[in-house]
């Protein structure tokens, strides 16, 4: 009796377990008595030919195969709590591969729209109790072996998309779903939505139009012309040239053997190892570009641009963005304003148009532009001409070998070691001088001004200044020296071997010095000296004391 | 008196007792219940073997006691295993991990529940929907019209899949993009909210 009651509480068990065993082997959790079946068909076919797939709710996978034919597999699988409804739609399932004029057609077909109108009675019922619908869930996988060289043409939605190890033509719209394609080659126009794209060793060239959705794209034989809005786009590797829109996403792009023109907006943009040329628009986004091969453009506003090795040209066209730049090959043009700009090692000449801008510019083998104002500029080692446009700016340059013209107001200039004639205009500028090797103007106001180890002619118009000239290095026998300035006094220490004609007035001071000296009026405020042959002549003005050593 | 009479005259006694038994015979019952009752509750051992014999005496008793455990009818009994197998089989489909992992078709209590998260994610997104609406009014032009457009991106997206899903409601990979969509859509309102550009 003990043997019967176990046998029969074992065989309950059983029936009631075992549904739920068998929906869980097939999936995670599936409907009770859901249905599945699977559908094959196969013909021969030869390479070069095309295989067009026509799908929704589908899984596809194609991949290239070393046979002569196309073989399909499809699984479909739907959710029904009602078994006739469930043997009825598979009865009118089928898988359909028909040979056409351009190829073949493969389509998974089933009878959803004819089977809805059928759903009645109690099925109807049951469905809209336990699922509130009356509507069958379906979803199919359709496995395809093709030809290696095959062209592909797939237009499905909801569902993923994998092509591996085929070469020829795509064409493939996949809604919703991510699409991987890998080992493949020929020639790429994928458009999708929403899902990730992935295309990795693809040997020829690629479009690929993702709205909303992820772009990896690895290993590509050809060019890259990628399209994408609002999420991150990655590309390595591209053996051709690179076009890449990606209007609110994150880019990251690099080895691109050909040109590369990306554009973004306020997202990250990251480039590097570009062969070619670069263009790049990116406003309101972060940049980072390393070794261009060629010239390099960018545009951006209010986020910083940091750039490294171009062995172009480099022009950057930015507002509000801080710059950092180095080792440029040729010129370099850069605007932006307000933030910092940073430029070292440029071997051409170089242009910063920054409005209030910060500026440090070292190792520039050409000439140099500023144009700036209120911020301070720093500049090192130029081996051109230096030109500064500024207002209001602290200037301190040195190692200027080809000279210089600075503009500025009411902040320091301090320059040392200008190899060029200097002209320095500079309205209530205290400017100083230490090392000139041509010619000095300065033009200043009710500041110090202050030259030593100068090697040419001087000319210093100061009004309200002190001016003080030491330490001359040399006075060619043509050079001229004039320094007028008002109310403060002024110091002259020549050379002992200077050969120099001065002249000195002064209206309200006295003359102090050395050297014997012939007096020109009566009371002494006019006088002139001679030293050696008096061949440099020397003018001297003031309405306060004059110092001659 | 009675005693002294007996004494001297056994014959009579027996006679009388056995009278007296015969008129108290339900009494003499009773008293005869209590002293075999009395005699088992005597000590029959002495002290050193008491407490194994306590312990041994209680095993047998538990053992007893199971052996004699209410025993219901055979089919009470099945009963009773049938609601118990069936109930653990609803609890487990009832209680496990919501997922949308690798299955096609999702169960009616996944769906359920995907259906719930769902209905959170839009309750979230429409309180964000009222924070982030005066501050797009308040962007740069660019911004805004990037804003819009990419809401809009994901408006379409989700109705797209609102839709889908109208026809396919068990759909595992029309529900994961559904609930991507909202994601997306929540993210990027919380972006705006928190002025995150």
């Amino acid at each position: 009796m003990k043997k019967i009651t176990y046998m029969l509480l074992a065989a309950i068990f059983l029936l009631t377990a075992l549904p739920m065993h068998a929906t869980e082997a097939a999936g995670s959790h599936k409907i009770i008595l859901s249905g599945e079946k699977r559908f094959e068909k196969s013909a021969q076919t030869e390479p070069g030919k095309s295989l067009r797939i026509e799908s929704k709710n589908t899984n596809i996978t194609i991949i290239g195969s070393s046979q002569n034919k196309i073989e399909a597999r499809a699984q479909v699988e739907i959710s029904d709590a009602d078994d006739e409804l469930v043997k009825e739609f598979f009865e009118n399932t089928q898988l359909l591969l028909e040979e056409g004029a351009d190829g073949f057609v493969l389509k998974v077909d089933t009878p959803r729209d004819k089977l809805r109108g059928s759903d009645k009675g109690l099925s109807r019922l049951l469905r809209l109790i336990f699922d509130g619908t009356t509507h069958i869930s379906i979803s199919i996988n359709l496995h395809v072996t093709v030809p290696e060289k095959y062209s592909i043409s797939v237009s499905n939605k909801y569902g993923d998309l994998s092509i591996e190890n085929v070469a020829g033509t795509f064409a493939i719209t996949n809604d919703a779903g991510a699409t991987n394609i890998s080992k493949a080659g020929g020639q790429l126009a994928l458009r999708g939505s929403y899902g990730e794209i992935v295309v990795t060793d693809f040997a020829g060239d690629i479009k690929l139009h993702n709205r909303n959705g992820v772009i990896y794209a690895n290993n590509i034989g050809g060019n890259a012309d990628v399209v994408t809005s609002y999420k991150r786009v990655r590309l390595n590797n591209i053996n051709g040239n690179l076009l890449l829109d990606a209007s609110n996403g994150h880019v990251k792009a690099s080895q691109i053997a050909g040109d590369c023109e990306v554009s973004s907006s306020y997202k990250e943009v990251e480039i590097s190892d570009v062969k070619g040329e670069l263009v790049l628009r990116a406003p309101n986004g972060k940049i980072f570009v390393e070794n261009v091969g060629k010239n390099a453009t960018i545009e951006n506003s209010y986020k910083p641009i940091r750039i490294e090795n171009v062995q172009g040209a480099l022009e950057i066209r930015a507002s509000n963005s801080e710059i950092y730049a180095k080792k440029i090959a040729k010129n370099a043009s850069v605007r932006s304003s307000y933030k910092s700009v940073q430029i070292f090692d440029v071997n051409g000449d170089l242009l910063v148009d920054g409005s209030n801008c910060p500026v440090e510019l070292a190792d520039i083998s050409g000439s140099v532009e500023i144009i700036s104002s209120y911020k301070p500029l720093i500049i090192n080692n130029v081996g051109g001409f230096l030109d500064i446009r500024g207002s209001n700016n602290q200037i301190t340059a040195s190692e200027i070998a080809g000279g210089g013209t600075i503009r500025s107001s009411y902040k320091s200039i301090d320059l040392t070691n200008i190899g060029g004639p200097l002209e320095i205009d500079g309205s209530n500028c205290a400017v100083r001088v230490d090392g000139a090797a041509g010619d000095v103007l300065i033009r200043s106001s009710y500041k110090f001004i202050e030259l030593l180890r100068t090697e040419g002619s001087i000319t210093v118009h100061g009004n309200n200044s002190r001016v003080e000239i030491t330490s001359i290095r040399a006075l060619p026998a043509t050079a001229n020296i004039e320094i007028i300035t008002t109310y403060k006094s002024l110091l002259l220490e020549l050379p002992s071997n200077a050969n120099a004609l001065i002249h000195a007035r002064t209206t309200y001071g006295k003359i102090k010095t050395p050297h014997k000296l012939s007096i020109l009026d009566g009371d002494g405020k006019e006088v002139e000296i001679k030293l050696g042959n008096g061949s440099a002549p020397i003018t001297l003005k003031s309405n306060n004391d004059i110092v001659i050593n | 008196m009675k005693d002294k009479n007996s004494r001297k005259h056994p014959e009579a006694w027996a006679d009388r007792f056995k009278q007296l038994r015969a008129d108290n015979s339900s009494e003499i019952a009773r008293d005869e219940f209590i002293l075999d009752l009395a005699k088992s509750l005597q000590e029959k051992e002495k002290a050193p073997l008491l407490w194994a014999k306590i312990e041994n005496n209680l095993r047998e008793e538990k053992q007893s006691k199971a052996v004699t455990f209410f025993r219901p009818h055979l089919l009470l009994r099945v009963a009773a295993v049938f609601i118990l197998v069936i109930g653990t089989g609803v609890l487990w489909q009832k209680f496990s991990a919501p997922q949308i992992s690798n299955s096609r078709i999702l169960s009616k209590n996944t769906l359920q529940k995907v259906i719930s998260t769902e209905k959170s994610y839009e309750a979230a997104i429409a309180e964000l929907e009222k924070l982030a609406s005066p501050k797009i009014e308040k962007m740069e032009l660019e911004l805004m019209f990037l804003y819009r457009d990419k809401l809009a991106i994901i408006d379409e997206q989700i109705e797209q899949c609102r839709e889908e899903l109208s026809e396919n409601p068990g759909n595992a990979h029309i529900r994961r993009y559904m609930l991507a969509a909202l994601q997306d859509k929540k993210e990027t309102l919380q972006e705006i909210v928190q002025n995150a550009i």
